[in-house]
């Protein structure tokens, strides 16, 4: 089992929500559990340069609204209670994204919010058993190429960085346009909880 | 490759580390079957540097109503009322703030792989990880232990982290570096014997010159200042060592304890101090079981004379001085050489920045640079790409400060601009290093249990419009110092800033408005050399007004070269509450709903999950009349105190409280006296016996100020025994205001 896995779905290019917005909806989430799992607290780190941005801090995993690399997005990260196997995980992460891309979509606050649903960013962060190198990548390819196709359908895969101090990422791009429904409807069947 | 870290990093750590860190990875498993009582867990967790965090009882307040946090470890916990599931807060030690690359980017890793991706300097140069699970933690630590930094004893009765300037070593003042000491001291105390039976923490901290505030020494439960001294033509070095100092509720000055040390003198004296307090320090009243209750009880002779019996009798330790012999003419080397700036491009913003956050040091060509880290942040990219800067110019010669920041050293002064450069690419170049805006915050109401109003919030809130205002803003207002506590146990430090908030709370008809006290005057130089006092509490949403007027009357009325402490003194202390009146009165919640908010918060506010019951009190009570009479008369023993009549501070300070106990007491009945036996008498049956007064954290830490003044006046009416009547009264007001709320049953307090 990994310490950690995520998935990041990154918003269209010039979209840039404002955090000060982002704190009442994820705080209205907890009042009203609008998302799978237990919601604990929210946590402001706008302050930080490219950094987790807002923060749901839940028990299984955290949400956030993350403005790393400057690209921001919608960020799950597994924390316990994995799915047994590694792409029923990142399929229940990805739903969990998506949920939250659906309430977001719905805020008045946060105008225009899109996602760019053609591509999704994977991240395994466990050092011990999957760094960021080549091989470790390659072990994992297929089970990452079945998480891709039960998600995409035809997509490829693609390391994301060099430095192998980083998390290893992934880059899943998908052959075809998505819309949101349609992959909610695929991961209908995952769910973080 | 192995499958576990303890398997990967066995011959990388410190073999007795390993072994205390599996050792507690069976405590853990004890607790899990329930075979270890869950109090003697929570003590060894936090002796491991394992704290709780707010919510960890299982229950919130989302703003609507208080809801129960079902974590999936059901009843298991980690100490009374800490579920096991809750997310935690890990602290790590940093003895005298000194990192290597190598740390540092462990410390991204951890923070990615079992916190938020987020690192946070705390006020005392440790590092801390928030949310984290319990779970996690062993292989957190051996992780941490494989390059050499430890948890061990960073929270809990004992001794916490060695602190020391951020400047040792290269500041132009210095009498010596105390960089070596500090290290020696630190790895001496760690797991000590001595230091395992302590009634409260215990905080050590080094600095190379008196006139400087770089360690605050004064604040410190033992502190040790570099002094040299010629002996047959030969300079020798030591340390006058101070005892008693720290911040809390009521602040305490240390005071010195020897006046010359010699350096192998330090590890026995540390060793003698240890064994008095744990021999005679309270154990059972956790208020008053630091050191400086100690100091101040026995008197510093009394005190000295049984540190100095101690010391004769501890049997001799290798360990004091075969450390002595190896403490390096210089314990850092730069990287590169040192070069002067020269003519080489200068970024935009480099001259801001330069005149900020660049320090000169002692060694020609090389300075010192302060990375200003928001509110205490890093993201763990950040921290990677700031190993990275310092691999490039400075090699390990990376500290934290104390002002939540991290300084690189030993920087050839011509690879400034290039070193800008890289900091500003990665969001690390923010000029304004120890001035306005650079202000220090503790962690408040986002993560601490104890937080009563958003300290976090209110900083970055301030942080950005004085960023924005900074190109305009005058040098005797950008000098100034800002710290924030969320409550009164000052982890933020407010007492030693010009300008300190810290935390509490007000009612408005059946709300409550989180507020902070405004504490003005205290003094970062000198070691912390004097401390600020509260003025009045304004609503958390009127700070930012409050700090403009305050700004603009002190830029507007100044004399030339007079200090913001002594500008405060001119003014005095009616004048400053006359010029906040405007914000203490309160609104009624229609008129104003956004006072109501705390910052960063869109729930409505309450405090340990108070919520808005259900019976309507009266918007005028004669509890709120009485009581702002015991404030009124509170705040003329400020002034007393401010024209050095000490006896009448005290006294008044002292009827003060008389009349908040009054007011409380005539909420049940109406008739009781103005004798103070009577007061005290009525109030200790109907409010103290009956635990009504106690809140859930102080208990009733402060009814005992009370009980403790009315059964011994003061021998003696100095200056310390007005300030600290002072505190105290203060504090009881502001108890004795919660104590209504709760009981009156506006406000349901579920504590
Ligand atoms: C009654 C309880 C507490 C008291 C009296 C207290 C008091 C203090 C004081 C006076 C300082 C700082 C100044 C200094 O001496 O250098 C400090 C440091 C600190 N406190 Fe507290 N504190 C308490 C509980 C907490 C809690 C519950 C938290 C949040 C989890 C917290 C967080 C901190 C932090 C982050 C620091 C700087 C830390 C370091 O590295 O040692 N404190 N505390
Ligand atoms: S000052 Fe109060 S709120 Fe801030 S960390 Fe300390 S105990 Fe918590």
């Amino acid at each position: 089992m990994l310490q950690r896995i995520g998935t990041k779905l990154f918003l269209k290019e010039g979209c840039d929500p404002d955090p000060a917005a982002l704190i009442p909806v994820m705080q209205g989430w907890i009042q009203r559990r609008q998302l799978p799992g237990l919601l604990i607290d929210v946590a402001d780190y706008s302050h930080v340069h490219h950094g987790p941005g807002i923060m749901l801090i839940c028990n299984e995993g955290d949400l956030s609204v993350d403005f790393a690399e400057g690209r921001p997005g919608i960020l799950y990260m597994r924390k316990r209670k994995h799915a047994p196997t590694l792409p029923d995980g990142l399929l229940a992460c990805v739903r969990q994204c998506l949920l939250a891309a659906e309430l977001l979509q719905r805020e008045d606050s946060l105008p225009g919010l899109q996602l760019d649903l053609r591509q999704t960013r994977v991240i395994f962060s466990d050092r011990l058993r999957a760094p960021n190198t080549p091989e470790a990548f390659a072990s994992r390819r297929g089970e990452l190429a079945l998480f891709a196709y039960r998600l995409y359908g035809d997509a490829s895969l693609d390391q994301v960085h060099d430095d192998p101090r980083e998390n290893l990422a992934v880059s899943v791009v998908a052959a075809d346009d998505h819309s949101l429904a349609s992959l909610l409807g695929r991961t209908a069947a995952a769910s973080v909880s | 490759m192995s499958d576990s870290w303890k398997a990967a990093l066995q011959d990388r750590m410190p073999q007795d580390w390993s072994r205390e860190i599996d050792i507690f990875e069976g405590q853990m498993e004890l607790r899990r079957q329930d075979r270890l009582d869950e109090k003697v867990f929570a003590e060894t967790r936090l002796r491991r540097g394992i704290y709780g965090q707010r919510y960890d009882n299982g229950q919130r307040h989302d703003g609507i109503e208080t809801r129960p946090l079902d974590f999936p470890s059901g009843d298991l916990t980690k100490g009374p009322d800490t579920m096991w599931d809750a997310p935690g807060m890990q602290r790590i030690k940093v003895p005298y703030g000194g990192l290597s690359i190598a740390q540092m980017e462990a410390l991204a890793d951890l923070a990615e792989e079992y916190s938020d991706a987020i690192l946070h300097v705390t006020t005392r140069q440790d590092f801390q990880l928030h949310y984290i699970h319990i779970d996690d933690t062993p292989d957190l630590m051996r992780r941490l232990a494989a390059v050499g930094l430890t948890t061990r004893e960073a929270c809990g009765n004992s001794v916490r982290n060695v602190t020391a300037c951020p400047l040792a070593g290269v500041c132009r003042d210095q009498t010596f570096d105390v960089t070596p000491y500090s290290a020696a001291l630190a790895d001496f105390l760690l797991g000590h014997d001595d230091v395992q039976d302590f009634g409260r923490k215990f905080k050590v901290a080094f600095s190379g010159c008196e006139h400087h505030a770089c360690a605050l020494v004064n604040m410190h439960d033992l502190g040790f200042l570099a002094r040299t001294r010629e002996v047959n033509g030969e300079i020798e070095r030591g340390f006058t060592i101070y005892v008693g100092g720290g911040l809390g509720t009521v602040p305490h000055q240390a005071q010195v304890l020897e006046e010359f040390a010699t350096v192998d003198e330090i590890m026995p004296i540390s060793q003698a101090v240890s064994r008095v307090f744990a021999r005679h320090g309270e154990k059972r009243n956790r208020n008053r079981a630091r050191i400086k209750f100690l100091v101040a009880s026995l008197g510093i002779e009394e005190f000295r004379r049984l540190v100095r019996e101690e010391r004769e009798t501890l049997p001799r330790d290798e360990a004091w001085t075969d450390w002595i012999d190896e403490v390096p003419v210089e314990w850092e080397r730069p990287l590169r050489a040192g070069m002067a700036l020269n003519g080489s491009d200068r970024p935009a913003g480099f001259d801001e920045w330069y005149r900020t956050n660049v320090y000169r040091q002692r060694q020609p060509g090389y300075s010192v640079i302060t990375v200003n880290l928001p509110l205490g942040d890093i993201t763990s990219w950040q921290m990677r790409q700031l190993a990275d800067i310092a691999r490039e110019y400075v090699s390990d010669n990376v500290r934290t400060t104390v002002e939540q920041n991290i300084v690189l050293r030993w920087v050839p002064d011509a690879d400034l601009p290039a070193l800008f450069g890289a900091l500003k690419a990665v969001g690390l170049g923010d000029a304004g290093a120890g001035t306005i805006v650079d202000i220090t915050a503790c962690p408040g109401t986002d993560t601490c249990k104890l937080g009563i109003a958003s300290s976090r919030g209110l900083a970055a809130e301030l942080r950005q419009r004085l960023a924005v205002r900074n190109a305009t803003m005058p040098d005797a207002v950008k000098d100034l110092k800002i710290k924030i506590s969320g409550c009164f146990n000052s982890c933020g430090q407010h007492h030693v800033a010009d300008i300190g908030f810290f935390g509490n709370s007000r009612r408005s008809g059946n709300h409550k408005v989180p507020h902070f006290q405004v504490v003005l005057g205290g003094q970062w130089d000198e070691n912390a050399g004097s401390f600020g006092l509260a003025m009045t509490a304004v609503p958390a949403k009127s700070v930012p007004e409050v700090l403009d007027a305050l700004t603009d009357r002190y830029v507007a009325e100044r004399e030339r070269g007079e200090t913001f402490q002594s500008w405060v003194r001119r003014l005095g202390r009616k004048e400053v509450r006359a010029m906040f009146q405007q914000w203490t009165k309160l609104p009624t919640y229609e008129e104003k709903p956004d006072l109501f908010l705390d910052w960063g918060d869109s729930r409505s506010y309450s405090i340990g999950d108070i919520g808005v019951g259900e019976c309507a009190g009266e918007v005028v009570s004669l509890f709120s009349i009485e009581i702002s009479k015991a404030e009124s008369e509170h705040f003329d023993a400020l002034l007393a105190l401010d024209e050095g009549d000490y006896r009448q501070a005290e006294g008044r300070s002292y009827q003060a409280m008389l009349m908040a106990a009054r007011a409380l007491i005539r909420t049940q009945y109406l008739d009781v006296s103005l004798e103070a036996d009577d007061i005290v008498s009525e109030f200790r049956t109907r409010f103290y016996d009956t635990e009504l007064f106690f809140d859930r954290y102080a208990k009733g830490k402060f009814a005992r100020y009370l009980f403790a003044r009315y059964a011994s006046p003061p021998a003696r009416n100095g200056e310390r025994e007005a300030r600290q009547r002072i505190e105290e009264a203060q504090l009881f007001i502001e108890a004795t205001h919660s104590a209504e709320a709760r009981i009156n049953g506006v406000i349901v307090n579920p504590a």
